[in-house]
């Protein structure tokens, strides 16, 4: 088996998973983890999938803009090789959520990101979002993290809120470990 | 004593709601030993439902006495038919299962409940409870509605894959 990342946008309509995904059951690929989202009205797709050992990424992304050339999509196919999720433990592993809010301006991903990769935290998932008016825009973040065990997280806490206070938006966290019943 | 396997989702017994007790007997005397021999052999089990055994009757045991976020504690707890009758202070948890060893997930978990259950000899009890030992009793009720925490995730950043277990 071959391993392939597909990205493809386009602007959001009904059916654009259903069509993407036929197309590649089509091809008798295999798909794996994905992250799909609208993005300012663009729908986006990141698809990680197993495909037949000798089938192309070329192969693939021809297949694909030929069935769905209706759509508009703007489509890519990759050939890639998957690789272990970086946790830095398991049952223990603690997962951090640090949401942030306030007025928007810019540097305000970059300073909480560097916070954290100063500590050696892992970002898994990330997502921003922007609301309110063209003159008093809002912004939205959420940052969930793989934190190793050694972190001390008072001392996590205090250097985010140093970052949220420079920044002059508001931020929480949590810090949660798993528990298996 | 009597370890069986734990069942893995998904499969038939651990969706489907399991059956209420009606006869106190000795079956159900062998299979409360059977779930507890079990959870006592399974490192880090803190409770555990009849249908993870693939048997499908309402009947848990929890034990969360050695964990670091229990406060209030019964011991070990067996419970037949048990039904919550009250829940307050919901919050968000992230929890796993023995019998879901792939991911975890984060819940709406109540912070304190009351159940009401029936002992092997079939008398009616009640327990309230908080904490941790609140949370394993809603895991293990969920378990006898059909119901794994996979079934509670609202939100795509509220499931984890986890890389092993334990
Ligand atoms: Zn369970």
């Amino acid at each position: 088996m071959e391993n392939f990342l597909l990205r493809a946008f386009g602007a959001d309509r009904p059916g654009i998973v259903y069509r993407i995904t036929n197309e590649l059951a089509k091809l008798e690929a295999n798909l794996s983890d994905s992250t799909m989202t609208d993005l300012e009205g663009q729908f986006v797709i990141m698809l990680s999938f197993t495909c037949a050992a000798g089938v192309s990424s070329n192969f693939i992304e021809a297949k694909l803009k030929d069935g769905l050339s209706d759509l508009s999509l703007n489509i890519e196919v990759s050939s890639i090789e998957f690789h272990d999720r970086v946790l830095f433990s398991d049952d223990e592993s603690k997962r951090v959520s640090i949401r942030v809010y306030g007025a928007d301006r810019p540097g305000i991903v970059a300073g909480f990101t560097k916070v954290l990769y100063d500590f050696g935290i892992n970002i898994t998932d990330l997502k921003t979002s922007i609301t309110g008016s063209e003159s008093s825009p809002n912004y939205f973040l959420l940052i969930v993290a793989d934190t190793p065990n050694d972190v001390d997280t008072v001392l996590l806490e205090n250097e985010l809120k140093t970052a949220s206070t420079t920044l002059g938006v508001h931020m929480s966290l949590d810090v949660i470990a798993p528990d298996t019943i | 004593m009597t370890v069986r396997a734990v069942v893995v989702a998904p499969s038939n017994v651990l969706s489907t709601p399991a059956r209420k007790v009606l006869d106190y007997d000795d079956s159900v005397l062998q299979k409360v030993r059977d779930l507890i021999d079990t959870m006592v052999e399974s490192p880090g089990c803190v409770g555990l439902a009849s249908v993870q055994l693939g048997l499908s009757d309402q009947i848990f045991v929890v034990d969360v006495s050695k964990h670091k976020k229990t406060d209030i504690c019964h011991g070990l707890i067996v419970a037949i038919n048990p039904v919550i009758i009250h829940q307050s202070d919901p919050h968000k948890v992230r929890e796993g299962c023995l019998s879901v060893p792939d991911f975890t997930g984060s819940i709406l978990r109540y912070g304190e409940i009351s159940i009401k259950a029936f002992d092997v000899t079939g008398c009616e009890f009640t327990i309230s409870t908080n904490a941790f030992e609140a949370q394993a009793i809603q895991h293990e009720i969920d378990h006898l509605n059909g119901k794994v925490f996979l079934d509670r995730v609202l939100d795509v950043a509220d499931v984890y894959p986890r890389k092993r277990y334990l």
